[in-house]
């Protein structure tokens, strides 16, 4: 005879929750087993009169309003503040999968360790000097600048930010007339 | 010393392995100038290779654009290059530096632009600026100076 199956199993057993191999091992040892068919026998009637007993509590109760009621309290209650819900939010999720987390941050760190090394491999540049190549700045591109200083020896000069692509324009209106009034140019 | 331990300091020394150049990079701009041409003639037309910048040339007193030339360098950081463009006119770019500012990466640059213009200006990396004026033929130049910053290997 096997050994005897734990109250837990006997359980599971009626509530008919036991896989079919683990139910069928349970059934083969009942067969044999008197002790053990007592004790599902006793189970089996304790769980009918707690059945019995609970619905005759029940029976007088009015749950009549109860979701309404239940739905009041919960929107009376106070909701957490924000750091303190997300933090119990990240900490519900660590706690669901453990294990996920810990290799996710794993490979974060892998990732964070090697992008600036294998970044920093790219092919270098061409040498210094002038030549055709791809324009730098792209439509997409932050075009923001700062006019920290600016001398114009002329008269007449705009400064203005296309508010489109937020570029800035430095338009000199008369910068000719001021090579041809100082010929041979002004070194600023 | 336990296994994680060793875990995290052999991925320390493999990122630092990987990465020798991070800690000892040198900055360079690379600059890149795109000479256009601009008149004032009848209606508005603008050369297909400058449709990136068509929202920019749209709003400049001008009604045509080509483009003349293109022109790219790459300065290293508090170094200089001069630019010749058409008509004996040239432009110098000078590599001050890298700001941040409001936690943008922005390049510091000094362009002079003989005789009459000299500007110091902090631009977003990979951003652009419009400078316009110098007359050229029966219209004017128009350069569209981009830059962004480059770290460079140092090559001891």
């Amino acid at each position: 005879m096997t050994a005897h199956p734990p109250q837990r199993e006997l359980d599971l057993y009626l509530d008919g929750e036991l896989s079919p191999s683990r139910r069928a091992r349970l059934e083969a040892h009942l067969e044999q087993c008197p002790q053990c068919r007592q004790s599902l026998e006793i189970l089996g009637l304790t769980g009918s009169l707690l059945r019995e007993a609970v619905e005759e509590e029940t029976a007088a109760v009015d749950f009549g309003g109860f979701d309404e009621r239940v739905l009041q309290a919960a929107r009376a209650e106070r909701p957490l503040p924000r750091q303190r819900a997300l933090a119990l939010r990240l900490g519900n999720l660590l706690a669901a999968r453990p294990l996920a987390w810990a290799a996710a941050a794993a490979v974060a760190l892998v990732l964070a360790l090697l992008l600036p090394g294998l970044l920093a491999r790219q092919p270098a540049a061409p040498a210094p000097g002038r030549h055709d190549a791809p324009v730098v700045a792209g439509r997409a591109h932050n075009n923001e600048a700062i006019i920290d200083s600016l001398e114009y020896a002329g008269q007449r000069s705009l400064i203005y930010t296309v508010s489109r692509n937020n570029t800035t324009v430095i338009w000199l209106y008369d910068f000719d007339s001021v090579g041809q009034q100082a010929p041979g140019g002004d070194e600023l | 010393m336990n296994r994680l331990t060793l875990f995290t300091l052999a991925l320390l020394v493999l990122g630092n392995a990987l990465s020798p150049a991070e800690a000892r990079a040198a900055r360079r701009a690379v600059i890149a100038i795109r000479v256009i041409y601009a008149v004032k003639d009848g209606a508005k037309s603008i050369d297909p290779a400058l449709d990136d910048i068509r929202g920019e040339l749209e709003e400049l007193p001008a009604s045509k654009f080509r483009l003349l030339d293109r022109i790219s360098t790459e300065v290293d950081e508090g170094a200089a290059v001069e630019l010749q463009l058409p008509g004996d006119k040239s432009i110098s770019v000078r590599f001050t530096g890298v700001d941040q500012v409001k936690g943008k990466r922005m390049l510091g640059l000094q362009l002079a632009l003989k005789p009459a213009l000299k500007i110091s200006l902090r631009l977003a990396d990979g951003g652009r600026t419009l400078i316009g004026g110098p007359v050229h033929l029966e219209g004017r130049l128009v350069l569209d100076v981009s830059a962004r910053v480059e770290e460079k290997e140092d090559k001891k």
